[in-house]
């Protein structure tokens, strides 16, 4: 792989940045709204000859912004994926300016509890529309939704609601391009895992198999994966003695020693009797070494960004990466992401958050991602953090395809302005075949012209360009 | 009886079948269930309601009790397949599938069940799911639309706009690629077959739960006959490993909403309760002995419900295979006494073929009689 630093001169992306970077400052934040909504699309609609969107800016990104095919098509392909990949130098005033004043995503347990739910999931929520719409980390945001769906936390069940905020910072977001090790074992030790897994509640002579069962099938070696119920309870057993404080320090971890049990458990091919907190490190490098893992989760990445039938030769590659770089997630991403498979696969049916994220992008609509932005998103059946069992939010079409009327409702809402909070240009709609035009950044077909004139023009005629099929897919 | 509308409701989580129709007069029962038992009929304020001496029901079943009385309402125990799977989700997949193990069809057993109606049904509401997604279970079916709620069937706008909105939006998916065009044009159908109805479109003026107020929604869907031939509809957060309490607690409560609801629904359709075979079904039933923290880890046999006007009903159908310690199976799971195929296969219309039964249960002979619905 390329050295970052030759890579960044070669494509000279630093300075351009840098130059972005001042453009967003904070006080400009009508013109970062307004950020070229309408040249862009004029020059789109116009001809033909523009570029088409690349798959790495519908697949790992959220959809283009004005200006986003252009720069990948400058930068080259790679260049840009590579970029993404190290998230920590590309600078994202624009989304950390949003983000910065929602007072509960800095605050710690217990003080988390001094907010009231309502308050607190909608800030988690906000935050997680704010940078999915403006982060220039895009892949990293794709990421965060990823291993989210991965480590599903429901926070419907218990202190759930507060303590995803934390999971949230300092599982996901902290560890989504790192380590898939220290991203398990955070995660196997977060009090929102502990409390949504009942983790918390499984004890010595009392064990609860919650947790044991959806680490080894779900977080690592997949349902296939070779364990046995036997090794669901003995695990269960070695994973006993974690806890979650539910008065004084309300929320925080720690290891009860008491509650642990002692005796010697057999896991997989593991022997577990090097004692208390030592149990849980042993398992966890077996199950992150283990060939199913790397399996299971070359599968999972390649079924989101590649195709819902994954290519047997590309898993095998994916896998292979995972193991070599002994659970580099970077690694892993950028054997996937460089790959023929990915540039060739066939179009993907977009999941709702994904549709209204990009529908957003797309038009340049500025949102504050409050709560009407998230009715939105409840009505398309994907809110953030709602899913209610441990295995995610689906990745495949079937479960959504039939969901089509929420989304068009959405477009709807959009164009009509009944989305407080969130505003497109309402000038988008006096021409909505050329707005489809410059959305699908090619000329349209006759029959297509055909339907768009039946919708007339204003508002709702914008929704109709919003709502093309094509625009269904990525 | 005619072609009866088939409700399936999916109890997602793993029901504990065991403390939803209790069998009080298993002494093994209270011994594996120090904490959680239910106390036998009479024996408590809130104890097991009798139904025939060996069974009872939870007492936050109570709802339903008319239905057991009007002999509306059968149980099926220990129900499920051999090999089943302790995974909630491998567990679904195959439920919903109708077949076990490997190479099962991507479509859903209802979905492929819809294929087979004999007379040609072209109402864009033959099937309609109530889920935030659409389930494995009517995958497949063209047809079928999911909802949450029958409101999100109407395009926002009005009037005059609204037709032509649609009308252009049906030309640009007419022309778009499936899945994504044919799905468009089903929601299309689908919006257009509820329009003008106001009766089966608005929301349930009742107050009650969500999955009580979408049954109310398929109640007026099948009154205000827009053809509706299935539909599915989900109650989930049964997976109670932790504290799921005895006659209290939260898994009373959440038999309170499932009976609550099916109770209204029956009422609600009033003689068209005789043309409904509502089935409940979990993906398994739990250990039989409690785990250490007032919850149950999964396990195997479990229970499905069958309930509706016409169904023969009254009884605990299946044959109780005991909870002493060798006849426990796995890691001390209920056994399987009725393949959950022998329960669905009876609540299809009668007079299927051999090879059209094949098509829904694909490698499946029936092994066992239950007489759930007259022959």
């Amino acid at each position: 792989m390329q050295d970052r630093r030759t890579f960044l001169q070669r494509a000279g992306l630093a300075a351009a940045s840098a130059a972005a970077a001042c453009r967003r400052g904070p006080s400009f934040q009508a013109l970062l709204d307004r950020f070229g909504t309408s040249p862009a699309l004029d020059e789109a609609g116009a001809a033909g000859s523009v570029p088409p969107i690349p798959r790495s800016l519908s697949r790992l990104a959220y959809g283009p912004r004005t200006g986003d095919v252009e720069r990948v098509a400058a930068v080259g392909e790679s260049a840009w994926i590579e970029e993404q990949l190290s998230p920590a130098a590309i600078s994202d005033l624009a989304a950390r300016w949003r983000v910065r004043s929602i007072e509960t995503l800095q605050l710690d347990l217990p003080d988390l509890f001094d907010y009231a739910r309502p308050t607190v999931l909608d800030d988690l929520r906000r935050a997680t529309i704010l940078r999915a719409v403006y982060s220039q980390r895009q892949l990293f945001e794709r990421m965060v939704e990823f291993w989210t769906d991965h480590f599903n936390i429901f926070v419907g069940k218990a202190d759930c609601a507060w303590l995803k905020v934390v999971d949230d910072r300092e599982v996901i977001r902290r560890h989504a391009l790192g380590n898939f090790r220290d991203l398990l074992r955070a995660s196997a030790t977060s009090p929102a895992m502990l409390v949504y897994l009942d983790g918390e509640a499984n004890a010595a002579g009392r064990p609860n198999e919650n947790y044991a069962r959806e680490v080894m099938e779900l977080h690592t070696l997949g349902v296939d994966g070779g364990y046995t119920q036997r090794d669901v309870m003995e695990l269960a057993r070695a994973l006993t003695g974690w806890r979650v404080r539910s008065a004084f320090w309300r929320g925080r971890v720690f290891f009860e020693k008491i509650r642990h049990d002692p005796g010697i458990k057999q896991v997989l091919d593991l022997r577990l009797d090097s004692g208390p907190q030592r149990d849980l490190e042993e398992i966890l490098d077996r199950l992150c070494s283990h060939p199913a893992t790397a399996r299971h989760l070359a599968a999972r990445l390649v079924r989101r960004f590649v195709s819902e039938n994954p290519p047997e030769s590309l898993v095998a590659r994916v896998a292979a990466a995972f193991s070599a770089s002994r659970g580099g997630i970077r690694q892993t991403l950028s054997a996937l992401a460089h790959s023929e498979e990915f540039r060739q696969s066939p179009p993907k049916l977009r999941r709702p958050f994904d549709f209204a994220i990009a529908t957003l992008r797309a038009v340049g609509a500025s949102t504050d991602g409050g709560r009407a932005m998230q009715d939105e998103l409840e009505r398309m059946g994907q809110l953030p953090f709602g899913w209610p069992t441990p295995d995610g939010f689906p990745d495949t079409a079937a479960p959504w395809k039939a969901r089509l009327l929420s989304r068009w409702n959405f477009a709807l809402d959009l164009s009509g302005g009944r989305i407080a909070g969130t505003r497109m240009d309402s000038e988008l709609g006096r021409d909505p075949a050329r707005l489809a035009s410059a959305l699908l950044r090619r000329p349209l077909e006759a029959a297509e012209r055909r339907a768009l004139a039946l919708a007339g023009s204003g508002p709702e005629a914008a929704a109709v360009a919003l709502c093309h099929p094509q625009l269904q897919v990525c | 009886m005619t072609r009866p509308i088939l409700v399936v409701v999916s109890l997602r989580g793993g029901v504990d079948a065991l403390n939803a129709v209790v069998p009080y007069r298993d002494v093994d029962y209270y011994r594996l269930r120090p904490t959680l038992a239910i106390p036998p009929p009479g024996k408590a304020r809130r104890a097991a309601i009798d139904l025939n001496g060996f069974y009872g029901l939870h007492p936050s079943l109570a709802p339903i009790v008319p239905l057991w009385e009007r002999r509306e309402l059968a149980v099926v125990h220990a129900v499920g397949w051999p090999g089943v799977s302790h995974s909630h989700f491998e567990a679904w997949e195959e439920i919903e599938a109708g077949a076990v193990g490997a190479n099962r069809p991507p479509s859903g057993w209802l979905a492929r069940a819809l294929a087979l109606s004999p007379e040609e049904n072209a109402s864009a509401l033959r099937a309609v799911a109530f889920a935030d997604t659409m389930p494995i279970l009517l995958s497949g079916s063209p047809g079928a639309t999911a909802v949450r709620s029958l409101d999100e069937l109407r395009l926002a706008a009005d009037g005059p706009r609204r037709r032509s909105l649609a009308a252009s939006l049906r030309l640009l998916y007419g022309q778009a690629a499936p899945p994504v065009g044919a799905a468009g044009i089903a929601a299309l159908d689908a919006a257009a077959a509820i329009e003008g109805r106001a009766g089966a479109a608005s929301s349930s003026s009742r107050a009650g739960s969500a999955f009580a107020r979408q049954l109310g929604m398929i109640a007026r869907l099948i009154q205000a006959g827009v053809g509706l031939e299935t539909a599915a509809v989900e109650l989930g957060g049964w997976d109670f490993h932790f504290g799921a309490g005895s006659t209290e607690g939260p898994m009373a409560r959440l038999l309170a909403e499932f009976a609550e609801g099916v109770a209204a629904f029956a009422n609600d359709l009033g003689p068209d309760w005789n043309r409904v075979v509502l089935v409940a079904i979990s993906e398994f039933g739990r250990r039989a002995q409690e785990n250490g923290s007032g919850g149950t880890d999964h396990g195997q046999g479990g229970l499905i419900v069958v309930a509706g006007g016409g169904v023969r009903g009254g009884r605990v159908a299946g044959e109780w295979p005991g909870l002493s310690a060798r006849r426990l199976a796995g890691p001390g799971d209920l056994a399987i006494t009725t393949d959950f195929r022998d329960v669905l296969l009876e609540v299809l219309p009668h007079g299927l073929s051999s090879a059209e039964r094949e098509r829904v249960f694909p490698r499946y002979q029936k092994k066992r009689e239950l007489g759930l619905l007259p022959a």
